[in-house]
């Protein structure tokens, strides 16, 4: 094997993990779970303020 | 820039929470007159007694079933010249100001809780549909007798 055809390799291999990206799935479930919560006591605080009235 | 299409997505609902919240405080303050409750009224703090309407503390009847209720707060009470008695249903509007230092004005089980802070008058606006003995009470420590800074209101039928 040629020191061209090395570098070639390595190249390729860095791209192909690119390509694939970490996968954010169960962190975005988990952020939009909290998130669910957060909106959720917005709007109890906000029925509060309405019988409140 | 490579993004990750869920860190797009999140940064989207970041940013519209952002521009709704801007958008809400901005409908509040100029389309529907919303202003924290010691705004541009200003006083001098040492001379509130010889200060309208402040000389003169009390409940005025100011329209049908409608009242202005002047207070001043001091270590440790509010004082009013006449009794807190007020019809049910009546509409109050709370004008106090402080003779010393920053003190707290609530009545729990009602929207009226704002801070009265000195050289402000510092404005409220509650209407009582629901006769019954209310506390209007200070929730900001004020010194050793904050505990016992409390007057009662009486909205009767």
């Amino acid at each position: 094997m040629g020191v061209l055809e090395e570098k070639k390799e390595t190249a390729r291999k860095v791209v192909t993990t690119k390509e694939e990206g970490p996968n954010l799935k169960g962190t975005m479930i988990a952020v939009m779970l909290l998130g669910g919560f957060i909106v959720l006591s917005w709007f109890g605080v906000y029925w509060l303020y309405l019988v409140r009235l | 820039m490579h993004m990750h299409k869920l860190e797009r997505l999140w940064l989207i609902i970041g940013s519209g929470a952002l521009v709704v919240f801007l958008l809400v405080i901005g409908v509040n303050a100029f389309a529907m007159g919303h202003t924290p409750p010691s705004d541009r009224d200003i006083l001098d703090p040492t001379q509130v007694d010889l200060t309208a309407p402040f000389d003169d503390p009390g409940l005025k009847k100011i329209g049908d079933n409608e009242y202005e209720l002047v207070l001043v707060a001091q270590a440790f009470t509010f004082q009013s010249n006449d009794e807190l008695k007020i019809p049910e249903g009546a509409t109050v509007h709370f004008k106090v100001t402080s003779k010393d230092v920053v003190h707290g004005f609530q009545i729990p089980k009602t929207n009226v809780n704002m801070m009265i802070t000195p050289g402000h008058v510092n404005t409220i606006t509650h209407t009582f549909d629901e006769a019954g003995q209310f506390l209007i009470l200070c929730n900001e420590y004020c010194g050793v007798g904050h505990q016992a800074m409390g007057v009662p209101l009486e909205v009767i039928k």
